[in-house]
């Protein structure tokens, strides 16, 4: 992570008393929830969108002073889903400069817009995604569960399993498809529209 | 130009390459054109990368995912700098300790319930919630969910604001003074001490201004108001709550605010829509116990149906205007009514299981006061002819009424509830109670105190 942040002087909260930190901690709390899945959507890789996440949490907690004046209406979700998805489209500016692809802000800002839309529909899918994963063999279970949770990176963690990059992607793909055309189903039977 | 036709098997591939980190930049360049014209192949893209994000999302750390960002937060904020002058490294143990201090202030108040701002206050019967919901009288803290699958129910806010929800509907608690409507469909009544209530979605916020208004939220129909009274401000807003358009709403005026599409504009007034929801909350505010409403009366009582456990089930009856003088209920409940007078009865019916172990108690409120109460199969018999539901079976007289020795049923000081405690006796599983109340007159008198 790319961490300027070390420095003491100025720090909010550090200088300021806690409370600061208590109405952060209370406004954050309830918009965590939309912030990490905006995060995803936008960036769909575990490993930056955690990067990515504590960058932004960093940043508000930096100029949570300025949040009022920033924002009359004190709409703390909206404030903090603009600070995220401006880390999110300068992550994929840096790819870009860099030549190795990303997304551009306009196809991230239709991403935002229909994720924070379809949010209670991923609820939906994110409960039959649970029932789903219990269907699944043992083995295939937790190697799916120990891949997009792992800690390091694929081919290390592929590699501590004896096995080929090639083969934990190529897995890894058969287990989604598994799992989406599982989560559709369960939708079907429920009435919604998958 | 590139070709934008895309398969879902495409859409699935690139997304598999974007959450393994493998997609190169003609893959990126690819999904980039595609995502960017294609608003389906947005969709199916954000739900099939929801896969890895949602297992990410629930296991990734043991414990609170947000006390742990928050954890990291203050911990990298208050960082040590290198300099080791004695005032640089009191000052790196003050800011050390004033880390520990917010983690600790974190983890309390992450551990620590909010204060309840609402409760449920009424059911039906076939009210069904998802998750750990306890029925009537469970307490809404902020950041609650609460999935209502089927049937309705109504909360009540502290700020006595009542909200009646119809299954499916999923709705959050912000605070006693904002509701979001994840989906589904819900009737706000405000009261004065609500003014300035706000209901959100995904498409707009939706601000009281003393009022009564209806809203629903569907995927295909993104969200639309009705005000019913008063008026409301509707606004819509993009993905980032940003406000686009706002609309002012006046009783009897309807909009629909879509934030995909971007649009904001007046329709149709949905009058049966919003009086379906709004249900009898002009004349029942809150039930407790066994009560539950039921608005599908079935057509033979002298069958128990099925699904309804130990409930007492209300039913509301029928209207009547009076053209002539009528005596109806029981004994202190018993009033003469003249013609002229606008009656409605709630018929209070119970029809114990065959493994009923316990009393069935609770009560009903009702906005209007209760003006007579048939308790005793006389009364009841006596004002069937103008009551009584046509075509509905009602069970045999003598197994109706409340059995005096057994059972009790009181109207309260104000006459606002009734209070029931049912038992069963014998052979006997079935209690009946008929309720009359007198409606207002239409031209907005007051309805009638006893």
């Amino acid at each position: 992570m790319d961490s300027t942040f070390a420095g003491i002087d100025g720090i909010p909260g550090v200088d300021a008393p806690g409370n600061d930190a208590s109405e952060f901690v209370r406004l954050y709390s309830d918009a965590f929830g939309r912030v990490r899945g905006l995060v995803y959507a936008m960036v769909g890789n575990r490993d930056d969108a955690e990067d990515i996440l504590q960058e932004s949490s960093v940043v508000m907690w930096q100029k949570f002073a300025s949040f009022e004046s920033d924002d009359p209406a004190r709409d703390f979700p909206r404030w903090a889903v603009t600070i995220t998805a401006n880390h999110c489209k300068n992550f994929y500016r840096r790819r870009r400069d860099r030549g190795v692809g990303g997304l551009s802000d306009e196809t991230l800002s239709r991403i935002a817009r229909v994720q924070d839309g379809a949010r209670e529909l991923l609820e939906l899918r994110a409960d039959h995604l649970r029932i789903c994963l219990q269907k699944l063999s043992r083995s295939d279970r937790v190697f799916f569960e120990g891949c997009v949770t792992r800690d390091d990176n694929l081919k290390n963690w592929a590699a501590n399993k004896g096995l080929t990059a090639n083969a934990a992607y190529s897995r890894l793909s058969r287990l989604r498809g598994k799992l989406h055309q599982c989560v559709e189903r369960g939708l079907r039977r429920e009435g919604h529209d998958a | 130009m590139p070709d934008l036709v895309i398969s879902d098997d495409e859409i699935r591939r690139l997304a598999d390459g974007v959450c393994d980190g493998t997609l190169d930049a003609a893959g990126y360049a690819r999904l980039d054109d595609v995502l960017g014209s294609d608003l389906t192949a947005v969709q199916k893209y954000v739900e099939y990368i929801s896969l890895d994000a949602s297992v990410a999302m629930n296991q990734l750390v043991e414990g609170s995912p947000l006390q742990t960002t928050l954890t990291r937060v203050f911990a990298t904020t208050a960082a040590p700098a290198k300099t080791a002058s004695v005032r640089t490294i009191a000052a790196v143990v003050s800011a050390v300790c004033a880390a520990c201090l917010l983690v600790a202030a974190a983890t309390t108040f992450l551990s620590t319930p909010a204060s309840p701002v609402a409760r449920i206050v009424c059911l039906s019967v076939d009210a069904d919630f998802s998750g750990d919901v306890n029925g009537l009288g469970h307490l809404l803290r902020p950041r609650d969910v609460l999935r209502l699958r089927e049937g309705s129910a109504t909360i009540r806010l502290s700020n006595g604001v009542l909200v009646d929800l119809s299954g499916p509907t999923s709705i959050s608690i912000a605070n006693e003074r904002q509701v979001r409507l994840n989906r589904g469909q819900i009737y706000a009544t405000v009261p004065v001490s609500g003014h300035g209530f706000t209901v959100t979605t995904s498409d707009c916020r939706v601000v009281d201004l003393g009022t009564e208004f209806f809203v629903r939220r569907s995927e295909d129909t993104a969200t639309e108001v009705i005000v019913t009274e008063g008026e409301v401000n509707a606004t819509l807003v993009d993905a980032r709550g940003g406000e686009v358009t706002a609309l002012v709403l006046l009783a009897g005026q309807a909009a629909r605010l879509d934030a995909i599409a971007g649009l904001a504009g007046g329709i149709g007034y949905d009058v049966a829509a919003a009086e379906k929801l709004r249900g009898w909350r002009d004349e029942i505010v809150a039930s407790t116990g066994f009560v539950r409403t039921d608005p599908s009366m079935p057509d033979n009582l002298e069958e128990r149906s099925d699904n309804v456990g130990e409930s007492i089930r209300v039913f509301r009856e029928t209207e009547v205007l009076l053209d002539r003088e009528v005596a109806l209920g029981t004994g202190e409940d018993r009033r003469v009514f003249p013609a002229g007078t606008r009656l409605v009865s709630y018929l209070l019916h119970y029809d114990a299981t065959t493994n009923a172990t316990e009393a069935a108690l609770g009560a009903i409120k009702f906005a209007i006061p209760i003006a007579a109460a048939a308790t005793d199969e006389a009364a009841l018999l006596e004002s069937d002819a103008l009551f009584a539901r046509p075509g509905v079976v009602l069970p045999a007289p003598a197994f109706r009424g409340i059995e005096p020795d057994e059972d009790r049923a009181s109207v309260s000081g104000d006459r606002h509830a009734m209070n029931l405690h049912f038992t069963v006796f014998g052979a006997n599983s079935i209690d009946q109670i008929r309720l009359f109340l007198a409606l207002p007159d239409p031209g907005g008198g007051p309805g009638e105190e006893p």
